[in-house]
């Protein structure tokens, strides 16, 4: 596989990569349940502060 | 306002009070500027330090303190002379040029700046957070209130015997200032760790670029944000370990006397800001005997560091033994006192997935990832540090690490193994993991030249974390901020900001507000008696007769019925404070929970409740109520002896 046509994808630096996403893809679906309880904690302060 | 005027006066004349100590010990400038920068404020706080173990003992006081003031102003004079400031001049000149033909360093400069300045400012804010509330504000409060350092019994807090290097610095701050100041003071120790991550990327060779990258992940760590603008002591101690290595790395390679001398007061500066500076010395021990073996120009000098530490904690180990029978209290207390209860022996037990192996190699990616559910909840906010410390492996110089990641893996064992795994406890080695952090990313950045796709996919990776982190640094302005430029006032902040348990701060004002001159009042309350709430005149639980029981044994002492309202006959307490409840966030959402107080966790609530619950409180906080004292005495009289019902 290669690409703009000139490099060898390098595979330590496909791998980082890779290591990156697992890491944060894993991070977003474990802890859903804290962003969604924090969001919604801001968008009451957010109405209180509004008064919407 | 008066809080930065008097922060940076202070930053100032320490940093030129420990100066001429660098001057002297780093006589041949081995040490970077940087370096030399952070030690002589660090050493400049050292003194600070000294001044109020010895002088506070006696008096501690406007008189006392005001005067030491004024002999740091003299004696930070001639450091202060010395410090090269063309050079500094200079350097600026030259970011500002690089700046102008590299937009990207103008970003980083402005991150780092930004969220450094944000956090230091939010120490204006009054102090929230649960440990400052219940020692690491309240036990300096007790002391300025008392005018000499004492020994508030009636606490029972093993805390009370930990080292004081940062507390010294709040003691001196409450004295002259406010809590806000000593909060700031405490925050400039964040920026001297950042500073100290960035000069270890110096150190090793890399660019200004890596370096700013270091110190802004540092600085953007959530428990780093949080702990800048409270006196807590993980970062603190961080600076130190950061400072130390720095100086260690140099006198590997340049093995003279007086760079050891300097080592070996930063780590005993690191032990005395926190225990866990034991970790941290122990954990540099595998790479000082590695070297004392394989390099004969080090030999033995490499002890020189090791008993200086040892000799600038001395003064700490005899007073606490002479306190306790225990030089190292509450540590190895089941040695020094055998028959005596061993403080914090359970801690261990909250937090972790267990001790086993398969713990041990997954715990980075349980606490990064999983921080709800088996840790001490979101210290770290996004896993930039585990996503991107592993690429330090695509690093060609990663040799160069070799020695600096050996401490930080010996920490590792420590903090796993010996310590009670919370999260936060290993800011002492975030310097290094943010550093690996800069550098990996560098690295794989590089490594995916001319690859669009990867780069793109990176980036896009890089800025979801980037925005992530930002919210938490934009909520923690969002929420002290308004409070610390006086937008709102402190008891509004107290009624919407959250912390473990509350800060009582509404009941606790109540009473500092209204309690006259030789009166007292009477603390009713299982958890902790909080900063806000006046720390000298209360009778906390149990009577001054039996404060010390903690120390000497795990039964408590029981007064009868009868005793109890003697005892209370005898001390005319004007208030009564009790817990109604508290509050736990300790879950996977942190929401909070709340929990109803019975008032039978506390000696002698069973005695107080049959009153309380027929009088009206004079105030009422959320978690905490005030009651009158001659009408609690008056109804505890008309029923004697008491109700004991439950």
């Amino acid at each position: 596989m290669q690409t703009n046509g000139s490099h060898k994808l390098p595979l330590a630096a496909t791998l980082g990569v890779v290591w990156c996403l697992a890491v944060v893809v894993s991070y977003f679906a474990f802890n859903l349940p804290y962003y969604s309880e924090k969001i919604s904690t801001f968008g009451r302060f957010f109405q209180h502060m509004t008064g919407l | 306002m008066t809080s930065v005027p008097f922060v940076i006066v202070f930053a100032i004349l320490v940093s030129g009070l420990g100066r001429p100590i660098v001057d002297r010990l780093d006589s041949h400038n081995h040490l970077s500027e940087g370096e030399r920068i952070g030690v002589s404020f660090f050493l400049g706080c050292f003194v600070v330090y000294f001044a109020v173990f010895f002088i506070g003992a006696w008096r501690l006081d406007l008189l006392t303190m005001g005067g030491f003031a004024g002999v740091v102003l003299l004696l930070s004079l001639p450091g202060l002379k010395s410090m090269p400031w063309k050079q500094y001049g200079a350097a600026i000149k030259a970011q500002k040029l690089a700046m102008a033909s590299d937009p990207w360093l103008a970003v980083l400069w402005l991150a780092a700046i930004l969220i450094g300045l944000s956090s230091i400012l939010q120490g204006m804010a009054p102090p929230n957070d649960y440990d400052s509330l219940m020692y690491h504000l309240s036990l300096p409060r007790f002391d300025v209130e008392l005018g000499k350092l004492g020994t508030p019994w009636d606490r029972g807090l093993p805390h009370m015997f930990f080292p004081s290097f940062a507390t010294n610095l709040s003691r001196l701050a409450l004295v002259l200032a406010d809590d806000g100041e000593a909060q700031m003071i405490h925050g400039l120790f964040g920026l001297l760790a950042a500073l100290g991550s960035a000069s270890l990327l110096y150190r090793l060779g890399y660019s200004h670029r890596t370096g700013l990258l270091a110190a802004i992940f540092f600085l953007a760590i959530r428990a780093v944000i949080w702990e800048m603008a409270t006196v807590e002591t993980d970062v603190v101690v961080g600076a130190a370990m950061i400072l130390a290595i720095c100086i260690y790395l140099s006198w590997r390679e340049h093995p003279e006397t007086g760079l050891a001398v300097l080592f070996g007061i930063v780590i005993g500066g690191a032990i005395l800001i926190k225990l866990h500076g034991f970790a941290l010395a122990a954990s540099l021990a595998p790479l000082i005997i590695f070297d004392m073996v394989r390099n004969p120009r080090i030999g033995w000098r490499a002890l020189i560091g090791p008993i200086i530490a040892l000799l600038v904690i001395v003064p700490h180990l005899i007073k606490t033994y002479w306190l306790t029978a225990n030089p190292l209290f509450p540590l190895f207390n089941n040695f020094f006192n055998p028959e005596m209860p061993l403080p914090f022996n359970t801690v261990g037990d909250l937090f972790g997935t267990g001790r086993g192996l398969v713990d041990f190699l997954s715990a980075p990616w349980n606490f990064s990832i999983l921080p709800m559910h088996y840790f001490d909840g979101m210290v770290l906010g996004a896993p930039y540090l585990l996503a991107l410390c592993p690429l330090l492996l695509l690093d060609k110089n990663r040799r160069r690490w070799f020695a600096i990641l050996s401490i930080t893996v010996a920490y590792y064992v420590i903090w796993f193994y010996v310590l009670s795994q919370q999260v936060r406890f290993l800011l002492p080695i975030a310097p290094i993991l943010t550093g690996a952090a800069a550098v990996g990313v560098t690295a794989l950045w590089k490594r995916l030249d001319g690859h669009s796709m990867l780069r793109k996919i990176f980036a896009a990776i890089m800025g979801v974390l980037a925005i992530n982190q930002l919210m938490f640094i934009a909520v923690y302005g969002a929420i002290r901020l308004p409070v610390a430029f006086g937008l709102i006032s402190d008891a509004a902040f107290h009624e919407k900001t959250p912390t473990m348990g509350g800060a009582h701060y509404k009941t606790c004002t109540y009473i500092a507000k209204n309690l006259k001159h030789g009166e007292r009042y009477y603390s009713s309350a299982p958890g902790f008696l909080s900063y806000y709430c006046p720390q000298v005149s209360v009778v906390r639980n149990y009577f001054p007769e039996d404060a010390k029981w903690w120390l000497e044994t795990d039964n408590p002492p029981k007064l009868s019925p009868e005793e109890f309202l003697r005892r209370l006959k005898k001390y005319q307490f004007r208030y009564f404070i009790t817990t109604t409840g508290t509050e736990f966030r300790r879950n996977k959402t942190a929401k909070k929970v709340f929990v109803k107080s019975d008032n039978q966790s506390t000696p002698y609530g069973i005695f107080l409740k049959p009153v309380f619950t027929h009088l009206k409180p004079l105030i009422e906080g959320p978690y905490t109520a005030v009651f009158d004292g001659p009408s609690v005495l008056e109804l505890m009289q008309k029923s004697n002896p008491p109700e004991t019902g439950g």
